[in-house]
């Protein structure tokens, strides 16, 4: 318990993280870890070992690695916060404790996304088409709809940004139609536009772009990224508590600098 | 969504503040400035982490989850790590002023070379 909790423990844990990720970042366009990082956003690289064996042997040993460095800094991270911060009872230390344990669980939603839940990136629809689920469910693309946008709009639109006058960001150029069904029962349908994703069934289904096939006839078809998230919810909110114990830290540290002699 | 890349500036100016604090310690200074550096190590792994707070909700609602495996999340996950390694030196460790200054000032150093190289057009 005592090496667990150590700082040492977690200074190398972190450095070797750095180091880790960095590589990760240098091979993130390589064929040997974006196939995986790709299976690791979808989230069906965990859940089926089988595919580990079609994956290339160093993309494996990164992610193995990352998984093994990630786990030990959260359990350094737990036994650090359980043995040394709650042992010295003030608020501060209190304070303390509810920043590290919300970082933690930030770490562990992070870990659970890649059993958890899935997202299908890039899916591509025409009107009519249908997209079967990891679910079981089905998403079929009604029609999508993309207005031409005057290059006046455009330089309109990018002005208002830089001056900060636009309101709210603005609709996007087209919209999408979709419906969701599951055993040929229809569960929903509902309009997506950039930015303006549209929730049922736990889903949810985000535009990301248009295309146009080729062919004798002009279509536009949308595409669109699909995910299950039951854990977003709780990120959001260990995130958002993890910096409101933040603030208030950084608030009394400075009341204290501000009251006494520095201290290091 | 301005707020990221503000908050983003926010984080790079404390940074090198921090980075400036833990230099002149280094070359002198005394425990006060160092202390001050600390702080604003502190203040600077706040505004960034809320940078991807804010991020996270960006891309939420963009591409429908809070996390991407790319370059970009993945340079964003080292620095946050590298400000977390210089906030939790041993008080033995931290009492080395070379070790300080390093630990001290990297974080502002590395995400300058990242908004560098992003400026040039090399990112990802």
């Amino acid at each position: 318990m005592k090496a667990l909790s150590s700082l040492r423990l977690a200074v190398a844990a972190m450095a070797a993280l750095v180091l880790w990720t960095v590589w990760g970042v240098q091979m993130a366009f390589s064929p040997s870890l974006a196939p995986l990082l790709r299976a690791l956003a979808e989230g069906h690289l965990l859940v089926h070992p089988s595919q580990w064996g079609q994956a290339s042997a160093l993309g494996m040993f990164w992610v193995l690695g990352l998984l093994a460095l990630s786990g030990l800094l959260a359990l350094n991270l737990l036994c650090c916060s359980l043995s040394k911060l709650v042992r010295n009872w003030s608020w501060r230390n209190a304070l303390l404790l509810a920043l590290h344990l919300a970082v933690l669980l930030v770490m562990l939603a992070h870990g659970a996304t890649l059993v958890v839940g899935y997202q299908r990136q890039h899916q591509r629809l025409l009107p009519g088409q249908s997209l079967t689920l990891p679910d079981g469910a089905a998403l079929s693309l009604k029609g999508a709809h993309l207005e031409p946008q005057p290059m006046a709009d455009c330089l309109r639109q990018a002005a208002q940004k830089q001056t900060r006058r636009r309101p709210r960001f603005p609709r996007g150029p087209g919209w999408a139609e979709v419906a969701l069904s599951r055993d040929g029962l229809e569960l929903g349908q509902g309009r997506v536009a950039f930015m303006q994703p549209w929730e049922a069934d736990g889903l949810r289904i985000n535009l990301v772009g248009y295309f146009c096939p080729s062919g004798p006839e002009p279509v536009v078809g949308a595409v669109v990224n699909v995910s299950r998230r039951p854990l977003a919810k709780p990120f959001f909110l260990a995130y958002g508590a993890a910096m409101l114990c933040w603030l208030i830290l950084l608030i009394l540290d400075l009341r204290r600098k501000r009251g006494g002699p520095a201290q290091d | 969504m301005p707020t990221f890349f503000e908050l983003r500036l926010a984080a790079q100016a404390l940074l090198l503040y921090a980075a400036a604090c833990h230099l002149a310690a280094w070359r002198g200074g005394g425990n006060g400035v160092a202390a001050r550096g600390r702080l604003a190590l502190l203040s600077g792994w706040g505004a960034f982490m809320t940078g991807e707070l804010v991020g996270a909700c960006w891309s939420y609602g963009w591409l429908g989850d809070f996390w991407q495996w790319n370059a970009g999340f993945l340079s964003s996950t080292a620095l946050l790590l590298l400000m977390g390694l210089g906030l939790h030196l041993p008080p033995r460790w931290a009492a080395r002023p070379w070790l300080r200054l390093v630990a001290g000032a990297a974080p502002g150093v590395a995400l300058n070379l990242v908004v560098l190289n992003h400026q040039m057009g090399m990112g990802s």
